[in-house]
């Protein structure tokens, strides 16, 4: 029903946990999501339920061929935008998870709640664990047992999904094109990025002060370790999937905190490098070569938030 | 038995008899306490002793006839068999007293008195030491928190709030 303070042994009486303590359960029910998540990402081969990404870039244009003299730059076709590549390959694949029970109602930490000891109810474990803790998995950072971005195969402390990158930015490859190779193929890309999926691994654990729990003889015991990570990612495998408000949710430039490395679509930004080809005295031949600096034409970000 | 007579037709022999009887019966005046008095005087005698009953001759006769301290302790530390009272007192060590035979004191022997020797219900607060009750005195499952200073009762709840447990305390 609210946030509330739990019980703990401080060695001689029972004592309400400080604000700071509260906060070491929250970050150790953070660190228990990370053992077994549930919302997951996967990389699929299309078809994703996030939203795609394309990758451009420019391509030489149409080669000319004269038989008197070279056509003009204005005569050749100019250089183009080749078919964009859709990248659609994160699939959010959350897990199906049950309500957790509260078991004789007497599952959770125990408080005071002004005149008796009185074990927290669901919605208390909610208030005053799981909502902050939800906060900390979707505020960006590596958190254990959520996803990012990377341009790279490794990355320390997180795990590769998948082999196969989530999205890869080419460009126009204007050393693969040459005068004298007219007429060029016209799309002769390169890779200039890969970028992959990864999950972050379980972190650290926290050290807390443990809470009192009712036992089944109806005694208080301190809440054992095991038990309380047990009823944390219970809780949170179940809230990030199930509850409204509180669902993981990732993204491609949606709401909520990036997640890892930006994915750059880079594009030349030249007009076209007109070439001359003189082949002989009946074969003039001209194309325009994709040219110019790179320019960041979009950049995708894995988004992560709670809905 | 008839009062002795002699007839004057009677002989002198009946004289005699009568005569030797009434000296019989009449006794021996040299037998007196005071053989210097008649019989007459000794009988007067014995009418002034007996008319003698004021309280100073009470006194003086209950005086003359008393016992000293000595010879009443002597009369009480002799028995009929006569032998000493005192050794006929006894020690009653069911009932924790003793005897110091040598001044004939009884006491209480330490550590003798049994519960059967009181009372029922006696013994109060004053009669008990402060803090000396140790806890194996204490008889199990008989407190109850009736017995505590300003109890506080605390309830182990679930979270439906149905009351798992109570539990009472002293509050101070």
């Amino acid at each position: 029903m609210a946030f509330v303070r739990p019980l703990y042994n401080d060695g001689n009486d029972l004592r309400e946990m400080s604000l700071a303590q509260v906060g070491q359960l929250q970050e150790r029910a953070v660190y228990a999501y990370g053992s077994n998540p549930s919302a997951l990402l996967t990389v699929v081969g299309s078809g994703g339920s996030l939203s795609s990404m394309t990758d451009t870039r420019m391509q030489a244009g149409s080669s000319t061929t004269d038989a008197t003299n070279f056509d003009t730059a204005g005569e050749t076709p100019n250089i183009s935008q080749a078919t964009p590549v859709v990248f659609d390959k994160i699939n959010q694949a959350n897990s199906s998870v049950s309500t957790p029970t509260d078991t004789n109602n007497k599952l959770y930490p125990v408080y005071y709640d002004g005149t008796d000891i009185r074990a927290m109810s669901a919605t208390d474990v909610f208030d005053t664990f799981i909502n902050a803790a939800i906060d900390t998995l979707v505020d960006g950072n590596d958190r254990g047992g959520t996803f990012r971005i990377h341009n790279a195969t490794s990355l320390s402390s997180n795990t590769l999904i998948d082999a196969s990158p989530v999205f890869t930015d080419t460009r126009a490859n204007t050393s693969a094109y040459a005068a004298g190779s007219i007429p060029e193929t016209l799309d002769q890309p390169f890779d200039v990025e890969n970028y992959y999926l990864f999950r972050t691994n379980q972190t650290a654990a926290v050290s807390i002060t443990q809470p009192l729990q009712i036992t089944s003889s109806n005694d208080l015991q301190t809440y054992p370790l095991a038990n309380l990570d047990a009823m944390f990612l219970a809780e949170l495998r179940h809230h990030t999937v199930n509850t409204s408000g509180s669902r993981i949710t990732y993204s491609i430039n949606g709401t909520g905190a990036n997640r890892g490395t930006g994915m750059v679509d880079t594009r030349l930004d030249g007009s076209g490098n007109y070439q001359q080809r003189f082949v002989n005295a009946n074969d003039y031949r001209t194309q325009e070569f994709p040219n110019g600096s790179p320019q960041t034409i979009n950049t995708y970000f894995l988004k992560i938030t709670r809905s | 038995m008839a009062i002795t007579s002699v007839n004057l037709t009677d002989p002198v022999t009946n004289l005699v008899t009568g005569i030797n009887t009434l000296g019989t019966d009449l006794g021996d005046r040299a037998t007196l306490f005071d053989n210097s008095l008649n019989l007459v005087q000794a009988i007067n005698e014995i009418n002034v002793k007996v008319a003698n009953t004021d309280s100073a001759n009470v006194i003086s006769l209950v005086q003359a006839n008393s016992m000293d301290s000595s010879e009443v302790l002597n009369l009480l530390q002799r028995d009929s068999a006569q032998t000493s009272l005192l050794s006929n007192f006894i020690k009653d060590s069911a009932r924790g007293i003793g005897l110091d035979s040598s001044t004939g004191k009884f006491f209480l022997v330490a550590g003798g008195i049994d519960s059967g020797n009181l009372k029922p219900g006696i013994i109060n607060a004053a009669k008990i030491t402060n803090l000396t009750i140790p806890n194996g005195k204490i008889a199990n499952n008989t407190l109850t928190s009736s017995k505590f200073s300003s109890a506080v009762t605390l309830l182990i709840k679930d979270s439906a709030g149905t009351t798992l447990k109570t539990i009472r305390s002293p509050g101070s």
